[in-house]
């Protein structure tokens, strides 16, 4: 599976493979041998197909920034498995529901308060933890269907959020 | 591998507050240990001085490689009992490079009681050779011990894992073919003569090291022989005359300078096959544990944010993420080393049990060592969950954690209450190392509710003879229940006592563990074989 780099809003598929002497780089339906030369932080020298050159690098997260032949590239790493993944987290979810069974502590936004993600919405308690149930996307409380030192039962409805109008 | 994606929010006053909170008790722990370490009365120090010796973390400084790190471990041992007057249990145990070979070091520390051993210094030197044999470090004895603390010889000398285990684990380590060298910077009296006397080399300082069983004042006493020590077992009578020892010394320098190259001449062993990766930094800081980790032990936190300042570049390949999300399963690697991680993210469910035990098989299969990160409360009780065998289940866990042949490395980084710590590799189950963050509680439940069930047991025996409480005399109960079941419950205490391996500043995390993936490296364990799993 080959890497994804991102370009000016376009993403290449590239791959490095080891081979005797250096790497043979695949992109753009080419291959070419890179040789390393020499290194040192932030620095490469690197032989491109016979081909000396000198790279400058800093490495943020998965942004790529390169200074090359007195030009300035920005690249952005996509990693296959979330390049390809369509959903990472239930975000589409319209309710939470408890995990297990437990008490509610607090509630921390009532019916109609608008949250952005990852604002607390209510805290619960079970088997000695607390956990504190966060917006997992913004939106408007549609309804919290618990009240305050309520118990429940494993997958009662917690609370609902519906789109911000 | 992928990143973790960290939801945290430096900016947050949550995570300001957790800072603030933790980093305090990091300094509590580091005052802590600086007194353990180093804070001793002058006359002591003086009298080191008097009798031409050196202090015990000048020597260990000595005889290590420089520049190279030394993971020490217990430095809080004993530090809640003999009423905190012996730090370290008057023992420093810690594993560090000798001419370029990892050995595991055990040193008497003169500097307390002169280096007498109290029961819990026989623990630390049991535990330390231990150390030694399950993952084949040399040992390097540096002694200097007046014997054994005679007003409390009934909790050291008569039973199983006292001090004639550390004579039983010196005979095993060398049946193994793992080398030890003993320095003899003191007196080895009675049974601490064997040390030097078991140990493949030894080596003995002119004028201050001694040997011997019985000391002159107790041959004088059994014989009415009157004898120095230097005659009856010092340098020269027992590298010359009885061979008991192997090099004399002209001073300690000396003598560390020889113990170095005797260590020189140790074949340097290969450690186990692994897919070991150019080790890289974690992406996000270590320092931010310090606000992710809660000011309050029941808030319940995202265990991936603290994988993430753990592993290599924070990537971690998330095993079965959808199932059994109570208990989080991956690979990741660090500081190079690949290892299989199960961290608690909330109660242990059905499915999250066996989840683990399958993924532990799995680490099994792979010779991946496993590391366990604790954070639990227990398994989850209740009518739907005994249905669906949570027990059965606890059971298959703990078959798997007995049974794991690679290397497990625990870190009880919050909670360990309760079975739950069975499952995840406590201390009964032998991990190579056990590591407890300073805030982090173990009991066999928690503070509040234990302080409960014991205040209740007595307030019904108390009616029972007629008596009627009021809510003052309840709290007049319970409080002090309360407090003494904290103390025995932090991990201060637990250090105390031996019951884990030291505790880290959660920062440090990383490093102390690469060391101990390293050491542990040395014993791969056998091929995987399992008890009998209850389905």
């Amino acid at each position: 599976m080959r890497h994804g780099l991102e370009n000016n809003g376009v993403i290449q598929d590239v791959f490095l493979s080891p081979v005797p002497g250096g790497f043979c780089l695949h992109a753009n339906g080419r291959e070419a041998l890179i040789v390393l030369e020499g290194e040192t932080q932030g620095y490469l020298a690197l032989a491109i197909d016979g081909e000396d050159c000198e790279v400058r690098y800093a490495i943020a997260g998965a942004e790529i920034f390169l200074h090359l032949d007195g030009r300035h590239f920005h690249f952005k790493h996509h990693e296959p498995v979330r390049r390809f993944a369509s959903t990472e987290t239930g975000e589409t979810n319209a309710a939470a529901r408890a995990p297990m069974p437990g008490t509610v502590v607090r509630i921390a936004a009532q019916a109609g308060a608008a949250v952005a993600a990852g604002d607390a919405i209510l805290v619960i308690e079970s088997m000695k933890l607390e956990t504190t149930i966060r917006a997992w996307r913004d939106g408007i409380v549609e309804a919290v269907h618990v009240t305050e030192g309520a118990t429940f039962e494993r997958g009662m409805l917690l609370v609902s959020l519906v789109e911000d109008a | 591998m992928r990143r973790i994606l960290s939801q945290i929010d430096p900016n947050s006053a949550e995570f300001r507050a957790n800072v603030a909170h933790n980093r305090a008790l990091v300094a509590e722990l580091r005052a802590r240990q600086e007194a353990a370490r180093n804070l001793r009365p002058e006359r002591d120090l003086e009298r080191l001085r008097r009798q031409n010796k050196m202090f015990v973390r000048d020597r260990i400084r000595a005889l290590l490689d420089p520049g190279t790190p030394f993971l020490e471990l217990s430095t809080l041992a004993a530090g809640e009992a003999y009423g905190g007057e012996v730090p370290g249990a008057a023992i420093v145990s810690g594993i560090g490079i000798v001419s370029g070979r990892e050995v595991i070091i055990h040193a008497d520390d003169a500097s307390v009681k002169g280096g007498a051993w109290y029961p819990l210094s026989i623990k630390k030197i049991v535990r330390t050779l231990d150390i030694a044999i399950e993952n084949r470090l040399p040992v390097i004895h540096l002694c200097d011990s007046a014997g054994g603390f005679l007003p409390l010889q009934a909790e050291l000398f008569g039973d199983r894992y006292l001090a004639g285990r550390i004579f039983r684990n010196q005979a095993t380590l060398s049946k193994m073919g793992i080398p030890q060298v003993a320095v003899v910077l003191g007196h080895c009296t009675a049974g601490g003569a064997y040390v030097p006397a078991l140990s493949e080399y030894n080596i003995i300082v002119k004028g201050t090291g001694a040997i011997f069983l019985g000391g002159p004042p107790l041959v004088k006493a059994a014989t009415g022989e009157e004898v120095t020590v230097d005659e009856l077992g010092g340098a020269d009578v027992h590298t010359r005359i009885s061979g008991t020892g192997d090099y004399p010394a002209d001073n300690e320098m000396h003598a560390i300078a020889i113990a170095r190259e005797i260590v020189s001449t140790f074949p340097k062993r290969d450690k186990a096959i692994l897919n070991w990766k150019e080790p890289e930094p974690p992406a996000y800081d270590p320092l931010e544990l310090y606000g992710i980790i809660p000011r309050d032990i029941k808030t319940q936190f995202d265990m991936r944010e603290i994988i993430a300042r753990l592993v290599d570049g924070s990537r971690f390949h998330e095993y079965q993420p959808a199932f059994g999300t109570t208990l989080i399963c991956g690979y990741a690697h660090i500081w190079g080393c690949p290892v299989g991680i199960l961290a608690n993210n909330g109660v242990l469910f059905n499915d999250s049990t066996l989840k683990g035990t399958h993924f532990m098989q799995l680490c099994d299969q792979n010779r991946i060592p496993v590391l366990f990160l604790q954070n639990i409360t227990g398994f989850m009780v209740g009518r739907d969950y005994e249905h669906r065998g949570i027990t059965k289940d606890g059971a298959k866990m703990i078959m798997a954690v007995t049974g794991l042949e690679v290397p497990k490395l625990t870190v009880i980084v919050n909670g360990s209450f309760g079975a739950g710590n069975y499952g995840m590799s406590g201390r009964a189950f032998d991990p190579r190392f056990l590591f407890m963050w300073p805030q982090s509680q173990i009991s066999v439940m928690g503070a509040e509710q234990a302080a409960g069930v014991l205040t209740e047991v007595k307030v019904r025996q108390m009616a029972r003879h007629g008596q009627t409480l009021s809510a003052e005399d309840i709290a007049a109960i319970r409080e002090p229940i309360l407090a003494e079941y904290k103390r025995q419950s932090s991990a201060y205490y637990s250090t105390s006592e031996i019951w884990d391996d030291g505790i880290l500043d959660p920062a440090d995390t990383r490093n102390a563990l690469g060391m101990a993936l390293s050491a542990a490296c040395n014993a791969a364990g056998g091929d995987p074989r399992y008890g009998v799993f209850r389905m």
